[in-house]
Formats: C-alpha cells, sequence, structure tokens
C-alpha cells in the first residue's frame, strides 16, 4: 500500500431487493458486484456508464450512505464499514459529497447561511457562533457567492448560484475527498464550465481528492487524472484519462466513446457512429459470462463461459475483456481512426 | 418558398398585473427536407418559440406577428383548425418520453387513434401501418411493443414509439424539444442517426431544439442562436461552428467540454443569462460579453445581415470574432 493512499475499496458489492408481493418473491438487483480500486491523494478518479450502471450506488457506498452488502472500504487503512455510528459521524468530516440537482439538495426553508453552516453543527460541535459565522462567509467567498446573500433563500438563486451553495456546504468541514455525482449535468452548458473550472480552482487551493461521477464523457475527461468505466455494476475498464481516451481498450469503452456527439460538423459527418444496438439488459437477470457480450460486436462462444476477470493491460491499466488484445489490432477500428486524424 | 415562415415573432404571458415578454420579433425559415437547430440556455425562448408555432403556448401566453407554414397563416388559427395542421402537417416530440404517453392504453392503440382520427382509417389498416411505424423507428419485434403499456418500455423505446407516432401521419415538419436530453448517451447516439434517416426517407423538415452543441452539429443544416427571447444569430452549421459572429454562439462554443481534448481550464461566459423581466439596457448579453463597447450600453442591436450570404448577427462588434487563420483550417 503506497503512503499516499487515501481510499481503497476491496470487493465491494451491494444487491437490493425489488418488487415482490404476496405470493411473488423478491427480485436480486444486482447494483454492484465485486468493485475493487483505490484513490490515491490528490487525485481525481472519474465514474462514468449509463444509466442503471452503478455509478451513483458506488459513490454512496464509498460515503457509507449505502452499506455494501461485501466487501471493505478502507479509509487510510481503517475499514469504514466497521465503524460504529458516532465514529461514522466524526469520519464524515473528511468525506462529503455534491449532488446533482442542486436546488433539490437545498433546504427550501433554511437560508443559505444556514444551510452552509448546517454540517458544522454536527461534525464540528466545538466551533461557536461567531466562529461559524465567520467560516461561512469565507467559504461563501470562495465559491464565488457574495457572503451578503447569506440571509437569502434557496428559490432565490440560479441553478448554477445553487450549485455553488452544495459545494460550499460540502467544503465547511474541510474534507479531504468529495464524491461529486453529476454535480453539472442539470446546469447550462456556460454555467457548466464555470462550475467545473470552479471544482479544479478549490481542488487546488484545498488540496481536494474528488471522486466525480458523470454520465457525460467530454465532462469526465476535462476534470478526470483516472477514470474508471462500470458496466451492469462490474468494473469494465479503469485508466488514466489519456490512456482511455486516446485509446480505449474495452469495447464497451470503445463504442460509449463513439457515441458522444462531437461539436464540430465537419468531423461528426463523417464519423462513423458505432452505436451500439438494444440497451443496457436488466440489472436482475444480467447475462451469463460477460455482462457486456449480448451488445458487444467482438463477442465469441467464449464470451459467454467465463466472466471475465479484470485484468493488467500494462501501464496499471486494467480491462474486463478476454479478446482485449486481439481486438486491439483489429482493423477497421484503426481505419476509421485514421480517417478521423487526417482531417 | 419556404415551407415555414416565421415573420416577427413576439411571445408573452399575462402575469398577475403585467405582461412577461419572453420572445422578441423572431424571424427565421424552414424550407422542406431541411434540419434547422434552435440553440440557447434555459429562458432563452427555443422552447416558447416552438410551442407557438403549433398554438401549444400556456393558458396565458400569447403571440404576435406571423407563422405562415406552405402558405398559411397558423397564428389566430382556430383550435378545430389547428388539430388538423398538428398531426397531419406538423407533429412534435417532447422531451420527456416518460410522460408524453397515457399509461392507461396500450402502446398499438395509442397510434391507431391517431390514425383512425386524422387519416380516417379502418382498424384494420391503422394497425397494420402503426407497425410498418414501429419498424421504421427500428424497434425489435414491433408487433410484440404493438401491445404493450409504456411502462413496459424503456426510456429509449418509449422515445422511438413517441417518433414513430409523430410520423404517422407523415406530417411536412417536425419538432423536436430536447428529444435526446433525457438519454444516456449511447441511446442518445441511435436517436441521432434515426433522425437522420428518418429526416431523409420521409423527406421530413425538423425544428430541433436544443442545448447541446454536439447533437447541433451531427444533425442540422442551419441553426439560430437565441439569447433572452431574441434571435442573436443565423446561418449554416459550419459558418457559426467555424465563424462565430456573435461573442454569446463563440462562448457556448468554446465553453463546450471537448471530447478529444484535455484543457487545463474551461472557457466560460462570465456570469449568468439575465432575468426576462429585468433585461440589461441595450444589448442583453453586454453584462457577460468581452467584445462590448459604448454602443452596446444603449442601443438594441438587430438582427441584420452582414454582408456574408443569408447570415445575420445581432451585434454591433463589426469585425470576426475568430483570428482569420483558424478560419482558414
Amino acid at each position: 500500500m503506497s503512503a499516499t493512499e487515501l481510499l481503497r475499496v476491496e470487493n465491494l458489492s451491494k444487491t437490493f431487493s425489488v418488487g415482490g408481493g404476496m405470493f411473488k418473491p423478491k427480485l436480486r438487483l444486482k447494483a454492484l458486484q465485486d468493485i475493487s480500486f483505490s484513490i490515491q491523494q490528490g487525485e481525481t478518479l472519474g465514474i462514468v456508464g449509463e444509466s442503471g450502471c452503478g455509478k451513483s450506488t458506488l459513490g454512496r457506498c464509498i460515503l457509507q450512505l449505502l452499506r455494501p452488502d461485501e466487501g471493505r472500504v478502507l479509509w487510510l487503512g481503517q475499514d469504514l464499514m466497521r465503524l460504529d455510528a458516532e465514529a461514522m459521524r466524526k469520519r464524515r468530516r473528511d468525506l462529503q459529497i455534491i449532488f446533482q440537482d442542486p436546488q433539490a439538495s437545498l433546504n427550501p426553508r433554511m437560508t443559505v447561511g444556514e444551510i452552509v453552516a448546517d454540517p458544522l453543527k454536527t461534525l464540528r460541535p466545538e466551533l461557536n457562533a461567531q466562529q461559524r459565522r465567520q467560516r461561512v462567509s469565507d467559504m461563501m467567498e470562495a465559491v464565488g457567492l457574495q457572503p451578503e446573500m447569506i440571509n437569502r433563500y434557496p428559490h432565490e438563486f440560479s441553478g448554477g448560484q445553487a450549485q455553488r451553495i452544495g459545494i460550499a456546504r460540502a467544503l465547511i468541514t474541510e474534507p479531504k475527498l468529495i464524491v461529486c455525482d453529476e454535480p453539472v449535468s442539470a446546469l447550462d452548458v456556460s454555467i457548466q464550465a464555470q462550475i467545473l473550472n470552479l471544482l479544479s480552482e478549490l481542488k487546488e487551493q484545498f488540496g481536494l481528492t474528488l471522486v466525480f461521477i458523470s454520465h457525460n464523457l467530454s465532462v469526465v475527461r476535462h476534470v478526470s487524472d483516472r477514470i474508471l468505466v462500470l458496466y451492469l455494476g462490474r468494473i469494465v475498464e479503469l485508466a488514466t484519462d489519456e490512456q482511455l481516451y486516446e485509446d480505449p481498450k474495452h469495447p464497451y469503452t470503445k463504442a460509449l466513446l463513439t457515441a458522444v456527439p462531437i461539436a464540430d460538423p465537419k468531423r461528426a459527418r463523417l464519423r462513423n457512429i458505432d452505436a451500439l444496438q438494444g440497451e443496457i439488459p436488466s440489472p436482475i437477470n444480467p447475462p451469463l459470462g460477460c455482462t457486456f457480450r449480448t451488445r458487444c460486436r467482438y463477442a465469441i462462444g467464449a464470451c459467454a463461459d467465463v466472466r471475465p476477470p479484470l485484468e493488467n493491460a500494462g501501464d496499471s491499466r486494467l480491462v474486463a475483456c478476454i479478446r482485449w488484445q486481439e481486438i486491439d489490432h483489429m482493423p477497421g477500428m484503426e481505419a476509421a481512426e485514421e480517417r478521423l486524424q487526417t482531417l | 418558398m419556404s415551407l415555414l415562415d416565421v415573420t416577427d415573432l413576439s411571445i408573452g404571458f399575462h402575469m398577475p398585473g403585467r405582461d412577461l415578454q419572453v420572445v422578441n420579433k423572431v424571424n427565421f425559415s424552414v424550407a422542406a427536407g431541411e434540419t434547422l437547430a434552435i440553440v440557447g440556455e434555459s429562458g432563452s425562448g427555443k422552447t416558447q418559440t416552438a410551442f407557438s408555432l403549433i398554438g401549444l403556448l400556456a393558458q396565458n401566453g400569447f403571440a404576435t406577428g406571423s407563422v405562415k407554414f406552405d402558405g398559411r397563416e397558423l397564428l389566430g388559427l382556430k383550435e378545430s383548425e389547428l388539430n388538423k395542421v398538428r398531426a397531419e402537417q406538423i407533429a412534435m416530440i417532447f422531451q420527456d418520453p416518460m410522460t408524453s404517453l397515457n399509461p392507461y392504453i396500450r402502446v398499438g392503440e395509442q397510434l391507431v387513434e391517431v390514425l383512425k382520427l386524422h387519416k380516417g382509417m379502418n382498424r384494420a389498416a391503422a394497425q397494420a401501418e402503426a407497425i410498418r411505424m414501429l419498424d421504421a423507428v427500428k424497434l425489435p419485434d414491433a408487433r410484440n411493443i404493438f401491445m404493450r403499456y409504456p411502462h413496459e418500455c424503456s426510456g429509449g423505446m418509449r422515445q422511438r414509439i413517441m417518433i414513430a407516432m409523430a410520423l404517422l401521419c407523415r406530417p411536412k415538419l417536425l419538432i423536436a424539444d430536447e428529444p435526446t436530453t433525457a438519454l444516456d448517451v449511447m441511446v442518445q447516439a441511435q436517436m441521432l442517426e434515426l433522425f437522420k434517416s428518418l429526416t431523409a426517407e420521409f423527406g421530413t423538415a425538423l425544428i430541433i431544439i436544443t442545448h447541446d452543441l454536439g447533437v447541433v452539429a451531427g444533425l442540422a443544416d442551419r441553426m439560430m442562436v437565441m439569447y433572452a427571447g431574441r434571435a442573436v444569430e443565423t446561418g449554416t452549421v459550419d459558418e457559426l461552428f467555424y465563424d462565430p459572429r456573435h461573442p454569446y454562439t463563440l462562448g457556448l462554443l468554446s465553453s463546450t467540454p471537448n471530447l478529444e481534448e484535455k484543457a487545463s481550464r474551461l472557457n466560460t461566459i462570465n456570469g449568468a443569462p439575465p432575468n426576462l423581466e429585468h433585461l440589461p439596457r441595450g444589448c442583453a448579453f453586454h453584462p457577460r460579453c468581452a467584445f462590448r463597447f459604448e454602443r452596446c450600453f444603449t442601443e438594441v442591436p438587430q438582427l441584420l445581415d452582414f454582408g456574408e450570404a443569408d447570415r445575420k448577427k445581432a451585434c454591433h462588434y463589426a469585425k470576426p470574432l475568430v483570428a482569420s487563420e483558424e478560419n482558414a483550417a
């Protein structure tokens, strides 16, 4: 274990019980299966995938907002799942979250000052009212809100400003790690860019470590050092941003990247979109073997027999595909890429 | 002659004690078979503009100006006549495929009803046509889907069903309001391909309303950028993407994160879109604009030709915004 490792997740699984009724058994929805990864201090780890792949569940499991069924979540070597409620509450100072819908995640009956100060009451009870107020106003300034707005209510703010309030609330306890769950997807393009820039400034300023969950691959590339790609509750690829975007190995990652619309008309017209047919299978009854094989253009018989292990594909990147080496050298993909390069 | 000609379209809402204007003298046209993208952020008036074309404004809304479709004025048309135009001539697809279908009625029935009502088809013919259309939007096993209830279909399937329903009467114009915003990237890509092939196959003109410039780049022929209720720039997609002449268009383009390169900082547009009730004097964009000068504070710029075929902008700043060597590339 390296000295700077902040968080380590080992073999984490989470299952939800859904449906059921009289004479009808409950179904088991496997939201996350056998997830392992670690986060270094100061790093931003992006988590991407389509809806239902388990990315938000993973974020919540890290923070113990949801209790994983199996596995361990180690914070600086300490297993968070073994902590009692009181000890975990103390830990929460270090672990914060920013939510997707900035308006919905703010209590409409509290003023901005109260909202931002709220975590301090529980997590820093030793501070007096004067100190709390000072911190709130410092923090509001840090996220680009005028401290005079302290007595206003959430509805008086636009979406971008509301997200700034959410960020201030997360930062006020001086956390080490913040899980950002789709923090900009509800915002307009011009505001989205402001919030992304703000997050990277604050990361520098406060030495933060971020887990950045998003379905938007362009946004994730922009903020992340390493990226974890989830499909049906399993890791299919884990790589640095450059490895993943310049040279994706897993067929799912490849398909995901070609599906992202490019804001460049000439290139968009020439692009061969390799949109996967169909949609994600139900996590209640996922395919046997490789869960992606039902939509994979490279799938062969063997893909149904074994669950592909997460293999080391060099330079500490991990890929869960039994054919990644073959696929990597297949023509077709390269030709398409070359055509793009010449533009 | 264009299929759709919109002249001086203004839209407002009666509010208690006052009227709020949300769209101000917008002009545009759509030729047969053409795809126009209306681009803007929340509150820019893009959705209301589209709604007003087929009389879908809220009760307290009002529109003035002229909307000519196939030479016929649509504004002020009686509800019964508008109903004929809707679906038969102009169809609309809404953002949220979850709430646009009746949850109590099987998918097939909802499609058959449209054909019986608008085309006077008998049940058997309507059913055959409905299934043919479900096939056309590339739904696997159309007969099965025909018998399902909406909740038994996924989001992507429901959006396809909505598209099938919109195309049933072979409208000349399809209006799609943020049709892919609620969808995952993979389903979005499928949907954009579908729009492209369907507009080609049926010769349908398309107005797509979106804030996503990636969607515009891949799909549209021309675009209109709206800001605070006004059209600020119009032209072909290539012209606006490679040589934007309104600072807001430029700002939108440069604040869109790029999949293919990682910038250490995104360019942003400072500030936030204005409150429509308290628009700034002069150009509504001037408080956020890097190119502003004295004139922008007092005089509202009109959307005017600036000497390049069919391009218009509403900006006092005369010079190109992107350096000329970049244009050449």
